[in-house]
């Protein structure tokens, strides 16, 4: 069995939304979708990008790459009522079946990771008259709920999720979290993690190093 | 084509933000990919559209010089990802911006026919509608035939150098492409050059005592950043300007090394040093001097190094302030001396300055002994002394390490402190980590204050002291490398270096065109054709170019892809290519590779590359050189280039560079000056300066005593005492951000998800005194002008202090633009824009904003 897992180096990321960009491209996202964001750590008080704290000692800046977490446990297969939302038992990607889908957005209130889903609405639109990005990447439809999807289209091919071709501040990890000797095992077993919302027990597949 | 319309004027502000979720590229793009192409992965699958994979390069001039691959599909590009089949790994790099290509191509703020103002003419140019957006199209002939009927026209009758070409590195800055192709049309047939006067301060410092440097040519490759075990991040938070290299400063903090960053704001640099040193803007010269007195006070320089490799033991003339030579006892007297920079023109630094001299070449440098205690030449004594004065045949002389020292005794971390707002304790352990927990390497910004030419000479002037220079893991200054395996003289300098003049400073032309004169002669501005370069939009005191300056100009011609802030206001506009539209070859000074850029997509509407252009204008101006020269083909030009002898030794040419993409020119961790002898006229690093010069000569006197050894003086505006600072308390600087370069990237619609609007970056502290809260519109203004937008707030902004994200286009603020408010102060020094030494107040808006 493989366990496809995400490891994040807090301390070296730098916000520098590669990763993001690269998810945004790659999967052809509609206007003002991200899967992938890269959320401003700053203790609160002030927006996206901006600086924490009091000026000059005790300042807070640092930032969460934040898509799906691809949980052992998730709470949206739970409640989705048509099976279009599923844990994949090949890969431990947390899938969704966009023909299935019926748009009624259960999933999205029953996760926890606010944001990590989108729902289109209406008709995506781009600022692209053709779609960009990989040419196996599943068409976005209207009254269907999308997220991260490891870059299905991808792994499946042998090929990494497009955020991990290069992270430029080297804090992206991705490999098999049930081999103990893949470089994301080893790191979190050598190193200091935390998981997103532990106390709901949905057991993410995102690591993020402290 | 028929469907692409001509844009009628750019988009304004309002329906920029209205559009910028919902706008389609004009993406009509004809014709399939090119066919050099090479295509890495070709898909064979049946039924799915075939696609090609196409190594090119993103050619902004970040410094990041990233080779890249896009995937084209049906002729249109589709994708893009770091080239990951690169000789050194450390190296693959991408950024945000570089995945925002394919807004850009297929932008619809691109310029994609030739275009003229309507009112304009040659007789009647009508300066007073530029800006107004009155285009009309022109064919690509009636376009060429006008800028060379221009161009002869005022060659006739004011003379070649009335026509002004400002080539900067706003698109492709290749070794061949895009910007320099402007130098080689106005070389070619005699027309002025003109100096950007962008980010050469410090660096002229630092030049003065390391003899190079002016030409970016520096600091080790940012490889070897790794191996410094105290390196200090001074002026700059490269995670944002340069994201590329911050890894390999995190690496240095991994195994252990200090990593100091010195910065007014806390900056994601800052976040993740090992120390931050917060400090009032503007004065980090007098740090450095206060670091270099620790360092003398503690004795923890190096002694060896002082009295080997720097000019410690040279001894100057109390006459005349220069270096005593055996052969001033000559007839004639002293030599008269060359000035530092040795050559006015940025582009012939590699070839005449940066010439390191031998041992033998420096004999008669004169030292005085300390064991036989008499003088002696430089070369017959291993043991020179380092302090005192003496007298040789009567010429009184004192050694240049006792005049540093004594310059150096009363520049206390006490007395720095008082300016700097460091604690003295903390000046004192920032030179003890910077001289003992070595090697050392400062990775410098361009501290873009008035006094930025003392920050370079005090920079090197640490280096000096403690060898932190010229040895693995210890650099100082900014990253560049020469490329001496490339002939590039026969294309930048067609014609040979005869009667080629200086570059002219930008920041000296309001006062040529006010006058008419220059260096104390008739000097008529004609034309001023921009290419790859911004003006409006990049250079400092905007309101004064477009209000006081352009209108004394007859003809503005301006080459681009996109519409500029100068677009706007020029009269001729030709559309040039992107980077991904034609073949180009980058030096990649930053990285240790050449770079091959294939062409990706076909060129939209009807842009040209930048040599193209001047070929069609080249048809109709009628001199003999420039149709020689344009009669070479781009590729024979290409072979000119990189085809050389030096080149095939490391297996660069162009065949190889097609093949392969991106060739290794040098080692991995590249030492700058390993041999730690330097391009001065001693061969030693000479913190006494005995010579200064002006970095161009602009016939503008300077204060040679001054700029003997570092010394501190205030910014022009920006500090407590100026008569400014009465009005205008807020020190105001444009920060770099992830989401602009420069002024490129502006439009990209992905971009401007994420990042849709200028804004005024502020500490609550001075917004709630101003009754200003977070959200609100406010304007900053100054004597210059003013600019109207989003206040946001930041507790990292050092109170007193603002900024505003640099790059953004007039057009999107709500009223004026920050780069209306940027001080154009002409320093004679270093003739550098000292953007940052700005004063500002603000108020809340309360006009309407739509």
């Amino acid at each position: 069995m493989t366990h496809y897992g995400m490891v994040i180096d807090t301390k070296k990321c730098i916000g520098c939304h590669v990763c993001a960009m690269a998810c945004k491209v790659e999967n052809n996202l509609p206007n003002d979708v991200w899967w992938n964001r890269i959320l401003t750590d700053n203790g609160g008080g002030v927006g996206f990008d901006m600086v924490g704290g009091s000026y000059p000692d005790n300042l807070q800046l640092g930032f969460i790459a934040m898509g799906c977490q691809h949980c052992e446990n998730p709470a949206c297969v739970k409640v989705c009522p048509v099976g279009a939302t599923y844990r994949d038992p090949e890969t431990g990607v947390v899938r969704q079946d966009y023909d299935k889908c019926i748009g009624c957005r259960m999933c999205m209130s029953a996760c926890p990771y606010t944001g990590v889903r989108s729902f289109n609405w209406e008709e995506p639109k781009y600022h692209m008259d053709y779609a960009v990005g990989g040419k196996d990447v599943p068409v976005h439809q209207k009254h269907v709920v999308e997220k991260c999807t490891f870059c299905y289209h991808r792994i499946s091919k042998g090929e990494e999720p497009a955020c991990m071709h290069l992270c430029v501040g080297r804090a992206r990890y991705w490999g098999d979290l049930d081999d103990p000797d893949s470089e994301v095992s080893q790191l979190i077993r050598d190193r200091e993690y935390k998981q997103l919302l532990e106390d709901r027990d949905t057991k993410p597949s995102v690591y993020y190093l402290v | 084509m028929s469907e692409l319309k001509v844009p009628e004027r750019g988009i304004s502000r309002r329906s920029f933000l209205k559009t910028t979720a919902a706008v389609a590229g004009a993406a009509a793009v004809g014709g399939s990919a090119a066919p050099t192409m090479t295509a890495l992965a070709a898909d064979e699958q049946k039924g799915q559209p075939s696609e090609e994979e196409v190594v090119c390069v993103c050619g902004c001039n970040c410094q990041g010089t990233c080779s890249l691959v896009a995937t084209v599909r049906e002729g249109k590009m589709v994708n893009i990802r770091s080239n990951e089949n690169i000789p050194y790994p450390a190296y693959e790099r991408i950024c945000n911006r570089g995945f925002s290509h394919a807004n850009r191509l297929y932008d619809f703020n691109r310029v994609k026919y030739p275009l003229k103002r309507a009112t304009w003419s040659i007789e009647d140019p009508h300066v007073e509608n530029r800006g107004n957006d009155e285009w009309e199209r022109l064919s690509w002939d009636d376009a060429a035939k006008l800028v060379a009927d221009t161009l002869n026209y005022n060659t006739e009758n004011y003379g070649p150098r009335s026509n002004l070409f400002l080539c900067s590195a706003g698109n492709s800055f290749g070794v061949y492409g895009g910007s320099f192709t402007g130098n080689s049309f106005a070389n070619v047939n005699g027309y002025t050059t003109l100096d950007v006067c962008l980010d050469y301060g410090d660096l002229h410092g630092i030049g003065q005592v390391t003899g190079g440097g002016w030409d970016f040519n520096q600091r080790n490759m940012s490889g070897d950043y790794r191996f410094a075990k105290t390196l200090f991040i001074w002026d700059t938070n490269p995670p944002n300007s340069q994201p590329h290299n911050w890894h390999f400063c995190m690496e240095a903090k991994d195994a252990g090394a200090n990593l100091v960053v010195i910065d007014p704001t806390y900056t994601i640099a800052a976040a993740q040093a090992t120390k931050w040193v917060p400090i009032k803007p503007g004065t980090d010269p007098a740090l450095g001097i206060a670091i270099l007195n620790a360092i003398i006070e503690n004795e923890w320089f190096d002694l060896d190094f002082l009295r080997d490799k720097t000019c410690a033991p040279l001894l100057v003339r109390e006459d005349n302030g220069h270096f005593l030579r055996s052969t001033d006892f000559g007839e004639n007297g002293p030599e008269e001396l060359p000035e530092y920079p040795f050559s006015g023109m940025l582009l012939l630094q590699s070839s005449k300055a940066n010439k390191v001299p031998t041992v033998e070449a420096t004999a008669h440098y004169v030292v005085w002994d300390a064991d036989s205690n008499t003088s002696c030449g430089i070369n017959e004594t291993a043991n020179p002394a380092l302090e005192g004065r003496y007298e040789v045949n009567g010429v009184k002389v004192t050694t240049a390490w006792t005049l540093l020292k004594e310059h150096l005794a009363e520049c206390t971390p006490e007395w720095a402190e008082k300016i700097t707002e460091v604690p003295a304790d903390t000046i004192v352990e920032l030179a003890r980590m910077y001289s003992q927990d070595t090697p050392s390497t400062i990775y410098a910004g361009y501290h873009l204050y008035d006094n930025c030419e003392v920050m370079g000479m005090t920079w090197a002037t640490m280096a000096a002291l403690t060898g932190n220079i010229g040895k693995k893991g210890a650099s100082i200054g900014h990253l560049g490398k020469d490329k001496p395996y490339l002939n590039r003289s026969p294309d930048l300098f067609p014609n040979g270096l005869k009667g080629l003049a200086n570059d002219i400073p930008w920041l000296a032309l309001s006062e040529i065109l006010e006058t008419g004169q220059y260096m104390g002669k008739e000097f008529p501005v004609r034309l001023l054709y921009n290419v790859g370069a911004n003006p409006v939009g990049s250079y400092a005191a905007q309101r004064r170019i477009i209000e006081e300056m352009l209108p004394k100009i007859n003809c503005i011609v301006t080459n681009d892809l996109e519409f500029s802030d100068t677009v706007h206001y020029s009269d001729i506009v030709l559309p040039c290519t992107h980077y991904f539209e034609y073949e180009w070859i980058q030096g990649a000074s930053h990285v240790p590779f050449i770079n091959h850029a294939n062409k990706v997509v076909e060129p939209i509407g009807e842009a040209k590359e930048d040599v193209d252009i001047f070929r069609e204008i080249s048809k109709y101006l009628d001199n003999e050189a420039c149709t020689k020269f344009y009669s070479k083909t781009n590729e024979e030009m290409m072979r000119v280039i990189v085809d050389t002898a030096a080149g095939e030794k490391l297996g660069i040419s162009l065949d190889n560079l097609r093949k392969e993409g991106v060739i290794a020119d040098r080692e991995e961790n590249w030492i700058h000056w390993e041999d730690q002898r330097f391009p001065t006229l001693s061969g030693r690093l000479e913190f006494y300066v005995e010579n200064p010069g002006a970095r161009i000569n602009i016939g503008k006197p300077i204060d040679k005593e001054f700029y003997h050894l570092p010394t501190y003086h205030t910014p022009d505006e920006a500090h407590d005492e100026s008569e400014e600072h009465k009005k205008y308390p807020l020190y105001h600087y444009c920060e770099r951000t992830r989401w602009h370069m420069h002024t490129q990237f502006n439009y990209a619609p992905i971009l401007r998800e994420l990042d849709p609007e200028p804004y005024l970056r502020m500490n609550p502290v001075d917004a709630e005194s101003r009754g200003i809260a977070e959200g609100d519109y406010v304007e900053a203004y100054n004597d210059r002008g003013h600019c109207v937008c989003k206040a946001k707030f930041d507790m990292g902004v050092r109170p007193g202090m603002v900024s505003s994200p640099k790059g953004w286009p007039r057009e999107l603020y709500v009223a004026g633009s920050y780069q209306e408010l940027t001080n154009d102060h002409l320093n004679t020094m270093h003739q550098n824009t000292s953007f940052d030494d700005t004063l500002v107040e603000v108020r809340k808006y309360e006009g309407e904003v739509e």
